[in-house]
């Protein structure tokens, strides 16, 4: 990939709105997995793929401290870090696009800061450059939560309800034909039988996780700074499109002289191909279909693509069950996720005087851990302090922390700043930031955290 | 499995073991009439062999051992035919069964009559007897037993072929829909194009793309018609009375899925195999030309198939000639055809894509193209034959022109110099058709049960060749209606309605027309034209037309304006408003745009005076409008307006009454 063909933006504004027990304290973005911040996996991935750049978008709360945690991590990619204003409540995708659009010169490829993935983004890119596609999105089988040690998510038990996509995908050419979610229908998908004679052979996937990882075409980001009632790409801007290459342009004359008023600009005179794609088009022999005798791509302008990539890892970290899932499993496809990228297990800042760490733990900058004391597949941020005879097992530990003598934790997540009273034992727990648990209790599949946190959530 | 399994040794074998199917004689409809009359439809000749011989030929090449063959009418017919063929001699590799039941009128009956007989012992293959095919069938009945083991309740495995949605082979009533789970091969919903009453649109229940990762959505498949069933197949026929069709079984299998306990599986057929059910004129023609094409090899015209038959030759261009023909030297034969033996074509004649059977004489000068002429039939000097099936032992006098899905039945007589595109037959029939001439009748098809949806009668007569432009329609409408769902088609490009559109299309037209001096029945036309493009009711135009030519002058000089135009528009107003109700219509614009405050309000009287005084309102009309319009408490200013112009127009009525008296 040449470095000019694309440009790379990473979405990183999220507030983790699904899962607020654990990103009280710090963004969506840096929360830990493997004492790496989530939004590393995707900047690693890129990295993977050939990017030497790349825009995070941040919120602007957060700017100077993402900032700091990515210094640390040795990453290669230059980073050009925008921090949307403050004053707007919540930025969909399309408007943080919007707001960089001085910044897109080229196609872009948009990555979301919550992917963890393992996919190459190759065939993507090949259907999108072999196509003049304007949209390519990439699709992951969707995972079973991990099964291998069956551990129940920390946290009170909630119904976790996924929301499904609707991916209708004509597997002859990878034209993405329908996007939608299920939601959005009842009894019956309707099909138009139009549709099913351009596309006769359709395949109707409802379990396909969205990697949010979405090549566009540099007009799609003209046409949204020109249509900015669309404010999501996920909800309003894909689908719009998608449903858009069937349909032909509206007869414009007429309308003009009738209405008199603007002229609005609609989606096809955006779309425009390139000079010479359509030079070369009329003189090439190349058909995507078979069957009829219509024109390449049925001479549809605006064309969809979808890439399933059924083989590879691939996990949103939006929930926190997701969240709960990928730290269990990270180690074991570190090497695949991130590309050979040299694993810190122990810090060697950290002071280890326990015997019994076990090798799917890690130990964070300048942590202290007590003698007398064991861990199993646990990982423990910076400046945590780990008292003599307590027992960790499965735990997710930020930074700050203090656990005092002979606690039990297994499969738990504590936040930064939390202490642990003596003698207490918590199983399936989530505590919240800067909460200090009492000495001598025990809970067992709780939300525990200060009382204005509590009525927050 | 080896051919030429004598009885003995099918005796011998466990019962399982042998392969059996069951082939129905009949079609059950009457797509053939009038050549079904009295032949049923398996013994129609294809390319000079008839279907079911075909059918036998191929089940013996793929695999079956024993056939029951289902006769429900003409069973005489069927077993003198059976009984000269070479499937009952010793040597025979079927062992052929004929069950008879001639009070069957639908493939139900025949499926329950199946059962209560008792003679199928397993697995069986379903086939109707129109069937051309080189299939190899034991692949698919393993597939079928493998599936068997996972599904208990599997029934029947349908076997579909590719055929894409502009496909020769997809005959219209054939357009079928299939959503298959592709890891189970289970057959999740199948529709048939005319089954549902919403045409555009398909609804795929959601309950089956939910209840599983993927499922695959085909509409570039037909069904072949032929089916694997199990034991079970039969029994639930006779379970369920109101199966009558294979359509009714698989529909009905689906919907009570869990009720039955029954599940179908799909069987896609690989590009190098070739099945096909004539059960229609299209077919007819399609399959005939595959075969010209080799398609079907083994069952080409110059495999011989039974040793009483002569030889075919094979020449290039796909030509085949039967010993012996007599061709003249000026005759030219070409691009895929088949001249039976025996027949002789006369000089200067032309036969092109056409297959001609045994023993026909043919005159000169005749014009044969994309034509079935069976066997022994007699065209006379001059004959134009295109695109016409002419039925055995007819005789086509000199002169005649024969066009265009044109269908003779057996025997007719079609005199000198006549045109015909219709269906005739050789008998008056119980419904006493019209005659044209010795032993000519035009048939009359009712067209209850036939797929009067798409295009009336007339789709009948075009059946054998369907019109090309009926294709593009349907075309046309899917790119109207190709958004995707209805739901939130956001604000960004506001969806006018139908008649909106067609409204400024109008507005438009008389703009441009005016101002450029154009001729008013261009204008017609283009109004007309737009018409059709929005779908808008005649009643709808009338009004829509008149509101446009009213709205149309601008606001400083409005009246001035009006009449002008109203002048120059007056033959497009005669064109469209030419009855009482289109007169209603009119009215009902004018009492639109008058409203209270409107520009059109003093200028009422006069514009309906000059309608009056052009006779495009009738006195009648203009009053009832008025009685109508004084109960109206929101049109008073209109009234008031009117009054005078009313007044006058009762008092002429009252003195033309008095100088009448």
């Amino acid at each position: 990939m040449a470095p000019w063909e694309f440009q790379a933006v990473v979405l990183a504004a999220g507030k983790g709105s699904r899962m607020t027990e654990i990103t009280g304290g710090r963004p969506k973005c840096l929360l830990p997995i493997a004492n790496m911040p989530l939004v590393w996996y995707p900047l690693r991935m890129l990295e993977r793929e050939g990017f030497l750049d790349a825009i995070l978008i941040v919120a602007d709360t957060d700017k100077s401290e993402v900032q700091a945690e990515l210094e640390k991590c040795n990453l290669t990619i230059r980073l050009d870090i925008v921090a949307l204003p403050p004053g707007k409540d919540d930025w969909g995708t399309a408007d943080s696009l919007h707001f960089i659009s001085e910044k897109i010169k080229t196609d872009i490829v948009v990555v979301s800061c919550d992917l963890v993935t393992d996919a190459s983004l190759s065939p993507a890119l090949e259907l999108f450059r072999k196509n003049e596609a304007a949209v390519t999105m990439l699709f992951l089988k969707s995972m079973e939560v991990s099964s291998a040690e069956n551990l129940p998510t920390p946290g009170p038990k909630t119904k976790h309800k996924p929301e499904r996509d609707l991916v209708g995908i004509n597997p002859d050419s990878s034209r993405l034909v329908l996007l939608a979610s299920v939601s959005d229908f009842e009894e019956t998908l309707p099909l138009s039988r139009g549709l099913l004679r351009k596309h006769p052979h359709l395949q109707l996937h409802s379990r396909l996780l969205d990697s949010h990882i979405y090549i566009l075409r540099k007009w799609v980001c003209k046409f949204l700074d020109h249509e900015r009632s669309l404010s999501t790409l996920k909800g309003e801007l894909l689908p719009y499109i998608v449903r858009k290459q069937s349909s032909k342009p509206a007869p414009i004359a007429e309308d003009v002289s009738v209405v008199g008023g603007t002229v609005k600009k609609d989606i096809y005179q955006f779309a425009e191909e390139s000079n010479i794609v359509s030079k070369v088009m009329p003189k090439s022999v190349y058909n995507d279909h078979w069957g009829d005798m219509k024109d390449t791509y049925q001479g549809d302008k605006i064309r969809c693509y979808a890439h399933i990539a059924t083989s590879s890892f691939g996990l949103r970290v939006n929930t926190l069950q997701a969240y709960a899932s990928v730290t269990r499993q990270v180690l074991q496809i570190w090497e695949k996720v991130t590309g050979g990228h040299p694993l810190v297990r122990l810090h060697q800042s950290a002071i280890v005087n326990s015997t019994q760490v076990d090798d799917s733990t890690m130990v964070g900058e300048a942590s202290h851990l007590a003698e007398k004391t064991s861990y199993r597949s646990s990982s423990i941020g910076s400046h945590c302090t780990v008292l003599s005879k307590t027992r960790i097992a499965n735990c997710i530990i930020m930074n700050n922390v203090k656990i005092n003598e002979r606690c039990v934790l297994n499969n738990c997540i504590l936040c930064d700043g939390v202490e642990i009273g003596t003698n207490t034992e918590l199983k399936d727990c989530l505590v919240g930031e800067k909460h200090v648990v009492a000495s001598g209790e025990k809970h067992d599949q709780e939300f525990l955290a200060d009382e204005d946190v509590l009525m927050e959530i | 499995m080896s051919r030429g399994k004598s009885k003995k040794d099918l005796d011998s074998l466990k019962t399982e073991d042998v392969v059996q199917a069951v082939v129905v004689a009949d079609n059950f409809s009457d797509a053939f009439v009038p050549m079904t009359n009295d032949v049923p439809s398996c013994l129609l000749p294809l390319v000079n062999t008839c279907l079911l011989d075909h059918t036998l030929e191929w089940l013996s090449n793929a695999g079956v051992q024993e056939v029951f063959l289902f006769c429900s009418r003409q069973v005489d017919k069927v077993r003198e035919h059976v009984r000269n063929s070479k499937w009952t001699v010793e040597t025979s590799p079927l062992l052929l069964n004929i069950i008879v039941s001639e009070t069957c009128l639908t493939l139900g009956d025949a499926m329950r009559d199946l059962d209560a007989k008792g003679l199928i012992r397993g697995d069986f293959i379903l086939v109707m007897g129109d069937t051309v095919a080189n299939v190899n069938l034991l692949p698919i009945l393993e597939k079928h037993r493998r599936l068997q083991k996972s599904d208990k309740g599997l029934a029947m495995t349908v076997v579909y072929k590719y055929a894409g949605p502009s496909h020769a082979g997809r005959a219209p009533q054939d357009d079928i829909l299939v959503a298959v789970d592709k890891k189970t091969s289970k057959i999740l919903f199948h529709q048939k194009r005319n089954a549902g009453s919403d045409q555009r649109k398909v609804h795929i229940p959601m309950e089956i793309i939910m209840d599983r990762p993927s499922v695959d959505i085909y509409n570039d498949f037909v069904d072949t018609q032929i089916s694997i069933c199990s034991v079970s197949v039969l029994p639930l026929f006779s379970d369920n009375f109101d199966f009558q069709t294979r359509e009714d079984f698989i529909k009905g299998l689906l919907i009570n899925e869990e009720i039955l306990a029954s599940s179908l599986a799909s069987y896609f057929l690989s590009d190098r195999e070739y099945a096909a059910s004539v059960n229609s004129w299209p077919m007819y023609k399609n399959v005939t030309q595959n075969m010209i094409h080799r398609w079907t090899y083994p069952l080409v015209p110059d495999m011989l198939m039974s040793e009483t038959e002569k030889p075919y030759q094979y020449l290039k261009g796909n030509v085949y000639k039967q010993h012996p023909v007599t061709l003249s030297r000026s005759s030219i034969i070409e691009d895929g055809c088949v001249i039976g033996g025996g027949s002789k074509v006369g000089e200067g004649s032309s036969i092109i894509r056409s297959v001609v059977g045994r023993n026909c004489q043919i005159g000169k000068d005749v014009k044969i193209e994309d034509s079935f002429i069976w066997d022994g039939c007699i065209i006379e000097d001059k004959c134009s034959i295109v695109k016409t099936v002419v039925g055995c032992n007819c005789i086509v006098r000199q002169e005649a022109i024969l066009s265009q899905g044109c269908i003779l039945g057996q025997g007719v007589q079609c005199p000198a110099k006549f045109r015909c595109s219709q269906r005739l037959q050789s008998s008056p029939g119980d419904e006493e058709f019209e005659q044209i001439g010795e032993s000519a009748y035009i048939v009359k098809l009712d067209n209850d049960d036939s797929d009067s949806d798409d295009g009336g009668p007339q789709q009948i007569w075009n059946e054998l060749f369907p019109n090309e432009k009926f294709d593009d329609d349907v075309d046309g409408e899917s790119d109207a209606s190709s958004e995707l769902s209805d739901v939130s088609d956001r604000s960004l490009s506001p969806v006018l309605d139908d008649t909106k559109l067609f409204y400024n299309e109008v507005v438009d037209s008389l703009k441009r027309g005016f101002e450029d001096k154009l001729h008013c029945d261009n204008l017609v036309l283009e109004i007309n034209s737009s018409r059709y493009a929005y779908n808008v009711s005649m009643g709808e135009v009338n009004l829509l037309v008149v509101k446009a030519i009213l709205n149309l002058p601008e606001s400083d000089s409005f009246l001035t304006q009006l009449w002008q135009m109203l002048t120059y528009f007056m033959p497009i107003l005669k064109n469209y408003i030419k009855n009482p109700s289109a007169q209603v219509d009119c009215l009902q614009a004018l009492k639109e745009v008058a409203g209270p405050e409107s520009e059109m309000l003093p200028g009422v009287v006069k514009f309906l005076n000059i309608l009056y005084n052009q006779d495009i309102l009738s006195e009648d009309v203009i009053l009832k409008w008025y009685s109508d319009l004084k109960t109206d408490p929101e049109s008073k200013d209109i009234c008031k307006v009117a009054a005078p112009f009313i007044k006058w127009l009762e008092e002429a009525e009252e003195e033309s009454e008095d100088e009448s008296d």
